[in-house]
């Protein structure tokens, strides 16, 4: 029997320790939310609750968080796959069929790719919403998801309906063009909202407090998203890689000492 | 509002992740492919049944025996040997390689195993260029289709021109001043080996990834070698991985320190 290499454990022991290491960085990198949370909490209460959840749930569940640097876009989008629908309209009164969009990833991108256009007056809300998109700015950033539903098409308004947690937005104007809605809002179903030609509308029953966030919030979101996922991405590849060590150690073992793998 | 987003810059992140990336996932590819034909010779020969020479079996097996050459084959020093490998270093000026190999030579034609009663040639040994010499000195990753461990060396002696017994070869390569170094194993040694039974002799096996190997006195140390291989091919990998995370690491620690400073800065609540 081929004796143990006690290298390959120390290996896979740096390898286990760096992986931790990175893992409890990363989940350290949250805390000066939490923070500004609790000071949140003393200033504007309704806003609060917000924050710390994406925090949380962007950590705790690995929900994708979007950022569009160009619209200061956060989209945190945990159950929306199976819940995502589309309707376009040939004409105000010809609804076509829905459409159920199996992939997250593209999800994502549409929610995000209409921050991106909207650029002003976006809203943060949870909960089921209507959101009127511009279909020819839309079909410019997802062609390939346009063309994959029927009838919609450059002429048309569309409509998109959907179900989030939560969806932080910024308005890059600092507030609202029409004035309705202002940063720590806490919004309401029916509220609708309108500036740079977009209307919005709230329907159905939030299932989260519907609160419009202040420029400087999502700052702290989207700042310590990036490193807070590079450190967990380090931890899974140090984690990974001790976990190959070991594998590679115990089937040459195998090998050496006559088992069959 | 103040916006401080020109302190933040994702492109280093997302560069470094992209390069991070890169750097693991090349150097598991790399010790894949390189270890790849070492570990199938491991596998091959580890896993090869043992066969008697009195009851041979077709395909690859292993057998144990006692090997013999010519009777009146002698080592360089001048002792009855069954096989031998020698090798010519010169020494140089450089302190870090104070040696130098400068020629290498074999005598391993002519073997037969024996078991018993039942004595059979070793053919294809030496048959092509591809005989690889395996010693505990050099590269434990070469690979080749003919291997034979010797193990240690047998001696090492500055070489005597005179010395009749050391081959003319070695002579002839000799420098001012040369070591001779030989790998030589005694008539009726104890020997495992690999290869295939066929026509009343043991040869080279028409396919695999090695198709005749000869260890004395076991392949064990032959498979240690191959073994040893594998283990060098992924351990580079596992430093590769924590050079990268380290690397990584420290950028994005840099990175996270610094969102955290323009966090404060922005209103002194982080």
């Amino acid at each position: 029997m081929t004796p143990v290499g006690a290298t390959d454990f120390v290996l896979a022991t740096l390898l286990s320790l760096v992986g931790l290491a990175a893992f409890v960085l990363g989940r350290l990198g949250m805390r000066p939310a939490l923070r500004v949370r609790r000071e949140r909490t003393r200033t504007v209460a309704e806003v609060a609750p917000g924050i710390a959840e994406v925090a949380g749930t962007f950590h705790a569940k690995g929900a994708g968080i979007k950022n569009y640097e160009g619209a200061a876009c956060i989209a945190v989008l945990t159950r929306i796959s199976r819940q995502y629908t589309l309707r376009g309209k040939k004409h105000s009164s010809q609804p076509f069929e829905r459409m159920r969009v199996a992939e997250q990833v593209e999800l994502h991108d549409a929610v995000g790719g209409v921050c991106d256009v909207s650029l002003v007056n976006c809203v943060l809300f949870g909960g089921t919403g209507t959101w009127w998109i511009d279909p020819v700015s839309f079909e410019k950033e997802f062609p390939e998801f346009v063309s994959s539903v029927p009838g919609m098409r450059k002429s048309m308004a569309s409509e998109v309906q959907f179900q989030v947690d939560q969806v932080f937005v910024q308005d890059q104007t600092e507030g609202w063009v029409s004035g309705r809605a202002v940063p720590g809002d806490t919004l309401t179903p029916g509220d609708g909202y309108r500036g740079s030609g977009r209307r919005w509308k709230i329907e159905g029953e939030p299932a989260k407090p519907i609160i419009v966030a202040t420029q400087e919030q999502n700052e702290v979101l989207w700042r310590l998203r990036r490193p807070s996922r590079l450190f967990t991405w380090l931890a899974v590849i140090a984690l990974g890689s001790a976990g190959w060590v070991l594998w590679r150690h115990y089937t040459l073992d195998a090998i050496v000492r006559g088992v069959a793998s | 509002m103040q916006s401080n987003r020109s302190t933040w810059t994702p492109g280093i992140v997302t560069g470094l992740l992209a390069m991070f990336t890169l750097a693991v996932a090349g150097a598991f590819a790399l010790a894949n492919v390189a270890s790849a034909d070492n570990e199938r010779v491991l596998r091959a020969v580890r896993f090869a049944p043992h066969a008697s020479l009195t009851s041979p079996r077709s395909g690859p097996a292993i057998y144990a025996a006692q090997l013999f050459g010519p009777d009146e084959r002698r080592n360089g020093f001048g002792h009855p040997a069954s096989a031998f490998w020698w090798v010519v270093h010169e020494h140089t000026r450089d302190s870090k390689h104070p040696w130098r190999r400068v020629c290498e030579g074999d005598t391993v034609g002519q073997l037969s195993a024996r078991e018993g009663t039942a004595s059979v040639p070793i053919v294809g040994l030496n048959e092509s260029n591809d005989l690889l010499l395996v010693a505990d000195a050099g590269d434990p990753s070469r690979i080749a289709e003919r291997m034979i461990e010797f193990g240690l060396a047998s001696a090492e002696r500055t070489l005597s021109v005179a010395n009749p017994s050391i081959p003319e070869q070695a002579r002839a390569c000799a420098g001012t001043s040369p070591r001779y170094s030989e790998y030589s194993r005694e008539q009726g040694a104890r020997v495992e080996v690999y290869g295939c039974f066929s026509n009343g002799a043991l040869r080279a096996c028409p396919t695999g990834p090695v198709r005749i190997a000869l260890g004395a006195p076991t392949l064990a140390t032959f498979l240690d070698r191959r073994r040893e291989a594998v283990t060098d091919d992924y351990r580079f990998v596992a430093g590769v991985v924590i050079a990268a995370l380290l690397m990584a690491g420290a950028v994005a620690f840099r990175d996270h320190a610094n969102a955290l400073r323009v966090l404060r800065q922005s209103g002194g609540r982080g």
